[in-house]
């Protein structure tokens, strides 16, 4: 009888394999390619974030290809599902770098690239990940690389902002008590306190059903302009309740309300004319994120997103390296991606400075009928 | 017979000992050592669920108090990493009796119901309390174990530790299971009436089972933080939790030989399956089932003779009237 289960499962490995062999991966180094990783969350509590890392990465390193490659050498990668835990991040960026990588993309949030950080430092092989946290500057790892805006760029952004193009004179800040919102609300003060525009901050707690206390003192305090710095929940609920209370001041709120989960929450009158600082939108006029747009659509049959443009411009930046450095060795590679600069792709305009950051600016959208739509991007650099 | 079995132990043991340092590959070397750290946590787990049949749903929140009070402890006070495990040994003394009392003296389900509040209220908390825990970034650099002034700097490394203490862990359960205790233990989840009638106290003896689940539970966590050197609270949910009880499930309910099976199993399966690309966790969980289906005694029946897989056969023989 046991045997008859080894053949049950010898029957079912088979079957598995020729079900895989479909969506094979990438074969290992050889001569003719360049082997870079890749770890996202295929499965998991976030497997669309994982997916659309993927067709991001595919579809870059189609056009690389097709345009030569990187060194007169193809360009491939080995992935894994990393699940978007800690655990399996840690596993699976251990496999990829037993492999002869030039350098990794991934692991995606904050928490797995300070998980896996150490791994990287050892083995002397850059990453770049998708983690926003400030909290990531201080591991002081030269090989960790973050290709999205951090979340101190978000409120500085919105700040001057208000400031600069809306005219706002004083401003009140709507924030989350939690690590988003505080750390949110740290960086919105200090830029107006330099600049010396007078503010208001009212803070709220995840989970909260009623801010009619915090928007009433906002309305009364006469401010006119509202940066809105909290989760998808809270962020539904301010736009709720500042509608129904008549508050008509421009709001700008951090990147959540952009997303889908949560304008499928809200009426459009809500959030009509809000403004929001985010990492990408797809309906941008501007050209290189219009092609973008265009050929991911056309691939894929739905516009790109957030994870998309980040890892479709972060396998550019890499390849950008890469070329740059001449080689695919580890630390050469490294060295280039800290020498990036002056490279405009559809998550904005890259430079590296001293602590690893690739991205000092953002977008600003409008929202216009539940539809962002892109204002400007913002960068800190100019 | 046992000296068959005394040899093949002692070829496993070869086996455990000289395959890591023959084969380099650090990848393979932190899945074997997560594997020594989930069969800790498993062979706890059955002592409260497994033997005395009592539903305990909130190993995740037991393993992260361990993992944090060890990693705290070291990265915050400084201190040695033994110590570490001490702290974190003591701290499943106490998780199991101020949490057993109150929940062991019901009946039911509540002792599912408190393990599940007592999880979710740890992970809330650890990621909340962003002063002392670092919130959702963690605890970073957890120090390496220093053994003599040789430091455990490697999953290699660690790996013969964790190899040492698994097997004295082992033994332990495995006494623990066959003696006076492990035999009350077995009733208690048999017959509560049974047991109650012959005078013996069964709250008392569910609070001692519970403990040393949370005390293998807090080990299993120090040792986790030790290994991978970072943890946050996100890894600590009720999954976990779900996912221990399958790996003692799928083992053998009861049996230490079935938890180090079930634990090795369901940590390296998912993994080995990767080559299968993205459908791999759809392929582990049939096989997973129907492991639950053919095996329901667990894995360890496949070596002893309560061994049912047969049944299913012997109905198809009697169909084609036996001849086969």
């Amino acid at each position: 009888m046991k045997k008859h289960l080894a053949i049950l499962l010898a029957v079912m490995m088979v079957a598995a394999m020729l079900g895989a062999c479909g969506d094979t991966a990438a074969a290992p180094a050889t001569d003719g390619e360049i082997l870079i990783g890749l770890s996202c969350a295929l499965t998991g509590n976030f497997p669309l974030a994982g997916q659309r890392t993927r067709e991001g990465v595919d579809l870059a390193l189609e056009e690389i290809n097709a345009g030569g490659g990187v060194l007169g050498k193809k360009l491939v990668y080995t992935i894994e599902d990393d699940q978007n835990t800690q655990t399996t991040a840690v596993n699976v960026v251990t496999k990829i770098l037993t492999q002869d990588v030039a350098a990794v993309i991934g692991p995606h949030t904050s928490g797995n690239a300070m998980a896996t950080n150490e791994l990287y430092k050892n083995a002397q092989v850059a990453f770049l990940t998708g983690g926003t946290s400030p909290k990531l500057e201080e591991a002081g790892n030269p090989y960790m690389f973050r290709c999205r805006p951090a979340d101190t760029i978000n409120g500085q952004v919105a700040a001057k902002f208000a400031i600069e193009k809306l005219g706002a004179t004083k401003i009140g800040i709507s924030f989350n008590n939690n690590d988003f919102g505080t750390g949110g609300r740290d960086v919105i003060i200090a830029y107006l306190e330099e600049a010396g525009v007078p503010y208001v901050a009212v803070g709220h707690n995840a989970g909260d059903k009623d801010l009619t206390g915090q928007i009433m003192q906002l309305k009364s305090e006469n401010v006119d302009c509202i940066i809105s710095w909290t989760d998808d929940a809270e962020v539904a609920l301010t736009a709720r309740q500042l509608y129904e209370l008549g508050v008509e001041v421009p709001v700008i709120a951090s990147a959540g309300v952009v997303m889908d989960q949560v304008l499928n929450l809200l009426e459009p009158e809500y959030v009509e004319g809000w403004y929001s600082v985010t990492d990408f939108v797809s309906t941008s006029n501007d050209q290189i994120t219009a092609d973008f747009t265009k050929k991911f659509t056309d691939k894929y049959g739905y516009a790109p997103e957030l994870y998309a443009a980040t890892y479709y411009s972060a396998t550019y930046v890499l390849a950008d390296a890469i070329e740059r450095a001449g080689s695919d060795d580890p630390q050469a590679v490294r060295d280039a991606l800290a020498a990036t600069e002056g490279l405009t792709l559809p998550e904005g305009s890259y430079k590296c400075d001293d602590k690893g950051n690739l991205l000092h600016g953002c977008v600003i959208a409008q929202i216009l009928d539940k539809v962002p739509t892109m204002v400007e991007y913002v960068d800190l650099n100019s | 017979m046992k000296i068959v079995k005394r040899v093949l132990l002692a070829v496993l043991l070869a086996v455990l000992i000289v395959f890591p340092m023959s084969y380099d590959n650090a990848y393979v070397h932190i899945l074997l050592s997560q594997t020594l750290v989930n069969i800790v946590i498993v062979m706890g787990l059955n002592f409260i669920t497994g033997l005395t049949g009592q539903m305990n749903l909130g190993t995740a929140g037991i393993m992260a108090l361990g993992a944090y009070i060890a990693a705290l402890t070291s990265t915050r006070l400084g201190t040695s990493p033994w110590i570490g495990f001490l702290l974190a040994i003591v701290m499943g003394v106490a998780i199991g009796w101020v949490l057993g009392y109150p929940s062991l003296r019901l009946k039911g389900v509540y002792l599912s119901l408190t393990t599940i509040g007592f999880s979710e209220i740890v992970r809330l908390v650890l990621t909340n309390w962003v002063e002392l825990t670092g919130g959702t970034m963690g605890v970073q650099g957890v120090p390496h174990i220093n053994l003599f002034g040789y430091v455990l700097d490697t999953s290699r490394k660690v790996y013969y530790l964790y190899l040492v203490v698994v097997i004295l862990l082992a033994f332990t359960a495995w006494r623990i299971v066959h003696s006076k205790w492990g035999r009350v233990f077995k009733a208690i989840r048999d017959n509560v009436e049974a047991v109650e009638a012959c005078g013996i106290d069964i709250a008392k003896l569910k609070i001692q089972a519970f403990t040393l689940a949370t005390v293998f539970g807090c080990l299993g966590g120090a040792m986790y933080a030790y290994l991978m050197g970072y943890i946050n609270p996100t890894t600590f949910t009720t999954d976990l939790s779900a996912n221990y009880l399958i790996m003692m499930m799928l083992g053998g309910i009861g049996s230490v030989v079935g938890n180090i099976l079930g634990a090795t199993m369901i940590t390296l399966l998912p993994e080995m399956l990767r080559f299968l690309g993205t459908n791999y966790w759809l392929y582990f969980s049939i096989i997973a089932l129907l492991f639950a289906i053919f095996l329901p005694n667990g894995l360890v029946s496949l070596f002893t003779k309560e061994n049912r897989l047969g049944m299913f056969w012997m109905a198809k023989k009697e169909k084609t009237g036996g001849r086969r």
